[in-house]
């Protein structure tokens, strides 16, 4: 049923590109179906799950990796699942509108449908490969969606930015995910969770680590946070769906998910609580400077998601409830103002602040929606908000209460300092924007292009359901209590109130919310201050600095290694060569190897001839013309030859002769078309490792054929003998040598023959190719680099 | 199953060949037309055969053929286990998925001078070398290879390809000189040339012979594979030959030199695969890594590509590493994912060269900096080069994924946290690649810097010959990583016969020479009675 859905989903998301909806608004209306009828069956599925009852669903995929696909609908699944879909399904109407007649808007559907399907599997998943599986492909479709204005450079950064934080953090990820697989002797959620001892695990600490890295990259954390703000260049409705509703939360769903396996150690409870603090202050800082509707909504997220991973560092029931109503809050008011800013920027042309107000007149239907969200974004009574951030202080206060006074000042301290600031950047909003009658700057903006009704519906309705939410709070319990119990795994049952009297709590969201009004007023101190910060200390140009260092490692380290003449790469692959020889002396001693000489004489032909052989060699070195050193390696050739004729080897002699001759008339031909070789002498030092190399070469050289003729060394009887034996009577032939070739191995000689074959149509496509073309290489290539070969290609 | 037809992935493509040569001589379209034809059977012969191979070996089979009838050790041995031929069935589905592409896009010149013919000599030394039992006989495969390699390099007889022609073959035969060498000490020391045979003696040999055969073979066959230190020839070449050509090395060769490290030390040296891990782990580490900062600093997407090309052999190499360790998985579970990666590896980089080639062919150059926006031209492409691309980054559900999630799994499982953990950073940076490789190419403003108007994709023909190919080779590499256990299965089956030593030798059967003295004492079998026999 879950795998039918998310198939449904992908295929939905075929057919709308395969539709050319851009300009058929019924389709627009249709795409809200497939994401619709999961919400509704989601809704259906809560009474069940409430009672304890969940659905699951397996397949096995890879069971020897551990590898399925499972999912599991449990309290804190449906209510993620809820958000997905629902706001999935607003977001699919908005979209039409949003990419009102652009022939690509189908191919935004597609990429839209698959992520909303990795998304729904992501939350449903009760696997932790599953899980993976899901989470690579948000990022991977989130990628494709933040870079659909691909013709900007900025998106296309944006884009890249984001897919490598999230998949770095996404592969650290799954190192944890194994790590805690292996550990548990199992990868299904559910099994961990149940299961005890994780704690105690030798590779605890390191899995929590990585998880916390990828659950940090994918929402967003300090300092991770840079990507968010930078994936504002995609489409608003991918913004508002990916990266304020539903992505950005799978690190917090992650952690929540993993809550009660792995919370409760200090390790878990103070990366969380300093991360997410961090993060809550920075983003809530930051979105005050900012002038671009999105940018202050992107850090606004930021910030709410700091409060989210912060939340979750504790396991009480305020802290849980907190954190499910936070979610819950931030999908119904931040989805939609997102929402708001893509029909303010269709209406107007800008998103600048400093060039927009009245906009509430202007588009009331719109302003009615931004100013709802709004308030509920200031956390200002009776909204969501403001119940999300009063379970959050009386988090805190409650610890302070129970005697842990340093971490329950820090949550009290700073969620009031954070609601300040909520409280200052939404009036900023919501002043500037809808309500003031005049814009800052000259060259204001005016609404030229009002919004349709189908723009508006997706936007509205979310927020009208945030609006209700918190005046439903009895029915509403049935999706918090269960999605709080299974992050806790203690049964929880919420009596959530908007009132509780005046509490020290209460008193304090008051003070917030004045110091807010107060920072709002001055608000021009503080942009200017915000303007006036470095500039080097932003993420993403520490991460831009990051990346080309790495490029630049990785420039210079090829060049190192690839960026070489032929006869340097060639010493380099001899040289490895050297070192099995090596290391097989270090087992055997050369006095083992060495032959037994005694009674052996060297007689005075063969003592002239290995004179010769060196003497002849020696020449060929210094040879100082091409035509010389031919000349002496013929001499080198015949001495060699020579020798087999005094060891009785009249065959291999007369081969080796045929081959001497051959060789030295190709060469004299072919040296004989070359120019003079007009290349100035070599350097000491590159003369040097010439002599090293051939050394080495000599020597493995001399030390293999001692191994061969090393008695010591000898494992067993050759099978020659058998050809000795058996090639007259079953070979028929009187030669062993001819015997052996044409037919106890004729197999090898046919592969050889069929070598000669290739050689020899190869050289007849050489030669037909022109001759000006093939020699110029030729000559160079000795002490060329490929960096120059690559110039001396381009220029050709 | 009748062993003969284990001559045939040898005999059929050396007979079309030769066939083909003979036709080719007249040189007008119709021959041309008739050498695709033929080409196109001996393919799909060749893959039915290899299918029939895999179907029998994988069962837990091995299949013996003695050339000749000559008993082992004295012939030729062939001999076709799990490993060898799941990799005979992916060169048959590799060489018959770049024959559409060749069609369509090799120009009339290569074509004349014996393209098909050449492929289908590279396909026999690809297929020899799978199926050799005897040292020397892979070394004689491995110059068939090299040999055709080196022709299809240079065929075309444009500067840039003389120049990595001629390091390309230099380099090789440098490694190759050392396989010969390796040989020699082999008949030196062992007395015989028979895999099984060797195997039978290396067990009491003095531990000096098995280090140096050892090491000479790691550094001949590393060097084929595109290890690191050895793999200069790779990058140096392999983008200069046409898309098609590109996509046959690219795919198979480095893999020949993987197949022949995995077969060598699982059955010559079962022992150093645990003496010698950390060499091999390290090694795979800086494979990996020196690959894919090479393939980050490279300027054109054919470079890119070949660059990981040494970055993933580190990956195979790394499985070997851990082939026989491991706590909690069973025994071989390294060597299986290895296989299972090789697979992979082989069609998706595959695929990709094509879809890399057929951007080169289609913009008149492949050149980073100068091509850009394909993706609003060339939906069809774009979208198959994607998924090719996250495909290699190893992003479910492709085969990347399952192959790579389970050498993560046996890295760990065995404790060996740094070449994992640098497994995953090339993950990453493999990722980062593709996705600028995409960025470059299919994003920004439309550039199209070649002199000619896109011609390649207008075609219908010729676009299904060209798109074909790639989409089919995609929905293999979805296939196994969708099915991945079933594949799983029988890369593990492939594994098991690999490290079964004994068995391998039992199948070959070598005989001692002391037992065969005399002729007389020889009637067992005569040349005249061809076969081998089943296990």
């Amino acid at each position: 049923m879950l795998l039918g859905f998310l198939a449904s989903l992908f295929i939905s998301g075929i057919l709308l590109w395969w539709s050319r909806p851009h300009n058929k608004p019924i389709i627009g209306w249709l795409s809200v179906l497939p994401p619709g009828l999961i919400t509704v069956w989601q809704v259906l599925r809560i009474p069940e799950i409430a009672a304890g009852n969940f659905y699951t669903e397996r397949w096995e995929w890879m069971p020897s990796l551990g590898l399925d696909v499972s999912f599991r609908l449990d309290g804190l699944a449906v209510l993620f699942g809820l958000i997905v879909a629902g706001v999935g399904a607003g977001v699919a109407l908005y979209t039409h509108y949003y990419l009102e007649k652009k022939p690509s808007q189908g191919y935004f559907y597609l990429a839209l449908f698959s992520f909303m399907a990795s998304m729904l599997g992501l939350v449903w998943a009760d696997n932790l490969l599953t899980l993976f599986v899901f989470w690579e492909g948000t990022s991977i479709t989130s990628y494709l969606l933040i870079g659909f204005d691909h013709e900007k450079a900025q998106a296309r950064t944006g884009a890249r930015n984001a897919l490598l934080v999230t998949g770095a953090g996404g592969l650290a990820m799954l190192v944890g995910l194994v790590l805690l697989g292996q550990s548990a002797g199992s990868y299904s959620i559910s099994q961990i969770v149940a299961a005890d001892g994780l704690r105690e695990s030798a590779y605890y600490s390191v899995a929590v680590v990585l998880i916390f890295v990828g659950a940090f990259t994918k929402s967003a954390q300090f300092p991770f946070h840079f990507w968010l703000p930078g994936a504002m260049s995609a489409p608003t409705p991918a913004s508002a769906y990916l990266h304020s509703a539903t992505m950005v939360k799978a690190g917090i769903f992650l952690l929540a998910r993993m809550h009660p396996a792995l919370s409760d150690t200090p390790l878990w409870f103070w990366g969380l609580l300093i991360f997410g603090g961090i993060t809550m202050l920075i983003g809530a800082f930051f979105a005050i400077g900012k002038y671009d509707i999105k940018a202050l909504l992107a850090y606004a997220t930021v910030s709410q998601l700091g409060i989210l991973t912060m939340l979750l560092a504790f396991g009480s029931e305020y802290a849980v409830l907190a954190a499910v109503v936070g979610v819950l809050a931030h999908a119904l008011y931040k989805g939609p103002l997102f929402l708001v800013a893509g029909i303010v920027d269709h209406a107007t042309g800008t998103r600048d602040m400093s060039r927009l107000a009245g906009l509430l007149r202007a588009i009331p239907l719109t302003g009615l929606a931004a100013v709802l969200g709004i308030v509920s974004m200031a956390g200002l009574p009776p909204t969501f908000g403001f119940l999300a951030k009063e379970l959050l202080l009386e988090n805190g206060w409650e610890m302070i209460g129970h005697g842990e006074t340093l971490a329950g000042w820090l949550v009290f301290g700073g969620g009031a300092i954070a609601g300040a600031l909520f409280v200052a950047y939404s009036l900023t909003l919501l002043w500037e924007v809808f309500l003031r009658r005049k814009a800052d700057a000259t060259d204001a903006a005016h609404v030229h292009h009002p919004p349709s009704f189908g723009f508006v519906l997706a936007p509205l309705v979310l927020v009208l359901l945030g609006t209700a939410a918190p005046f439903l709070l009895g029915p509403l319990a049935l999706l918090i209590d269960p999605a709080a119990t299974a992050i806790s795994n203690e049964t929880i049952h919420s009596h959530l109130a908007l009132w509780h009297g005046f509490t020290p709590v209460l008193i304090t969201s008051l003070i917030a919310i004045g110091s807010g009004t107060l920072l709002f007023l001055g608000r021009a101190h503080f942009r200017r201050l915000l303007a006036s910060l470095p500039k080097n200390l932003q993420g993403d140009l520490l991460f831009e600095q990051g990346l080309r260092g790495l490029y630049s490692l990785a420039r210079r380290t090829t060049r190192l290694v690839q960026d070489h003449t032929l006869a340097g790469h060639a010493a380099v692959v001899l040289l490895v060569a050297v070192v099995p020889v090596v290391a097989a002396l270090s087992y055997t001693s050369i006095s083992e190897l060495l032959p037994d000489l005694t009674g052996e004489v060297l007689t005075g032909p063969e003592m002239i001839m290995a004179l010769l052989l060196v003497i002849a060699a020696w020449a060929t070195v210094r040879a100082k013309s091409r035509m010389s050193a031919i000349i002496s390696l013929g001499v080198v050739g015949v001495t060699v030859t020579l020798f087999y004729v005094f060891f009785s080897a009249p065959d291999l002699a007369l081969t080796q002769l045929l081959i001497e001759v051959l060789t030295l008339v190709l060469l004299v031909l072919v040296f004989y078309k070359l120019p003079d070789d007009k290349r100035p002498p070599q350097g000491r030092l590159r003369q040097a490792g010439i002599v090293f190399v051939s050394f080495c070469a000599g020597v493995v050289g001399f030390v293999l054929v001692l191994f061969n003729s090393s008695e010591a060394m000898n494992a067993g009887t050759a099978i020659s003998g058998y050809f000795t034996d058996n090639s007259v009577p079953l070979g028929h032939g009187a030669n062993i040598v001819n015997v052996i070739l044409v037919d106890f191995r004729a197999f090898d000689t046919m592969g050889e023959i069929t070598v000669l074959a290739v050689a020899a149509l190869g050289g007849y496509a050489l030669l037909r190719a022109p001759a000006a073309r093939l020699l110029s290489p030729l000559l160079n290539e000795a002490n060329t680099t490929e960096a120059e070969e690559m110039e001396e290609t381009d220029r050709a | 199953m009748n062993p003969n037809l284990l001559a045939v992935p040898i005999a059929l493509p050396l007979f079309t060949a030769a066939l083909l040569l003979a036709v080719s001589r007249w040189g007008g379209r119709q021959l041309i037309d008739l050498q695709r034809g033929l080409t196109a059977i001996a393919l799909l012969v060749n893959l039915g055969v290899a299918l029939a191979l895999a179907n029998y070996t994988l069962s837990g089979h091995r299949l013996v053929l003695q050339m000749g009838g000559w008993q082992a050790p004295f012939g030729i041995t062939l001999v076709a286990d799990g490993l060898t031929s799941i990799l005979l069935t992916m060169a048959a589905i590799i060489f018959l998925a770049v024959l559409p592409f060749a069609i369509g896009t090799i120009d009339f010149h290569r074509e004349r001078m014996g393209y098909y013919p050449l492929t289908l000599f590279l396909l026999m030394g690809i297929n020899g070398a799978f199926l050799a039992g005897d040292l020397f006989n892979l070394y004689v495969f491995f110059e068939v290879m090299l040999m055709a390699s080196f022709v299809l390099l240079t065929v075309g007889g444009q500067p840039a390809q003389t120049h990595s022609g001629i390091r390309y073959v230099v380099l090789n035969l440098i490694a190759s000189l050392v396989f010969l060498a390796a040989a020699g000490i082999a008949y030196g020391t062992l007395g015989t040339l028979n895999m099984a045979h060797m195997a039978e003696r290396l067990q009491t040999a003095a531990p000096a012979v098995k280090t140096l055969l050892a090491g000479l073979l790691f550094v001949s066959f590393g060097s084929k594979a595109g290890l690191f230190p050895l793999f200069f020839w790779l990058p140096s070449s392999y983008h200069t030959p046409p898309p098609a050509v590109m996509a046959l090395f690219g795919g198979l060769l480095t893999k020949v030199g993987v197949y022949t490290l995995f077969r060598s030390f699982t059955l010559f040296f079962p022992d150093l695969l645990v003496a010698w891990q950390p060499l091999i782990l390290g090694v795979a580490g800086a494979t990996m890594l020196i690959g894919v900062l090479g393939a980050m600093s490279q300027p054109t997407v054919r470079r890119v590509l070949s660059f990981h090309i040494i970055s993933q052999v580190g990956y195979m190499i790394m499985g070997l590493g851990v082939a026989v360790d491991g706590q909690n998985l069973a025994m071989g579970f390294g060597l299986a994912a290895a296989i299972l990666y090789m697979i992979h590896h082989i069609i998706v980089k595959s695929t990709l060269i094509l879809a890399g080639g057929a951007i080169q062919i289609e913009m008149g150059s492949d050149e980073l900096a100068r091509i850009g926006g394909l993706v609003s031209k060339r939906p069809l492409l774009a979208i198959l080069f994607f998924l090719a691309a996250i495909a290699l980054a190893g992003i479910p559900p492709f085969s990347g994924f399952v192959s790579k999630l389970s050498l993560l799994q046996i890295t760990m499982d065995s404790g060996h946290w740094l070449v994992a953990g640098i497994s995953v950073v090339v993950s990453l940076l493999t990722l980062n690649s593709m996705t600028a490789l995409w960025r470059e190419t299919f994003w920004g403003e439309y550039e199209h810097p070649g002199r000619l108007t896109p011609w390649l994709l207008d075609a219908p023909l010729r676009r299904w010959l060209v798109l074909g190919p790639i989409a089919g080779l995609l929905v293999l590499s979805l296939g196994l990583g969708l099915f991945g256990e079933r594949f799983f299965q029988m890369t593990n089956t492939a594994a098991q016969q690999a490290l079964d030593q004994a068995g391998y030798i039992a199948a070959v059967r070598p005989v001692e020479p002391e037992s065969v003295a005399g002729p007389a004492d020889y009637p067992a079998e005569s040349p005249t009675d061809k076969g081998g026999h089943d296990e």
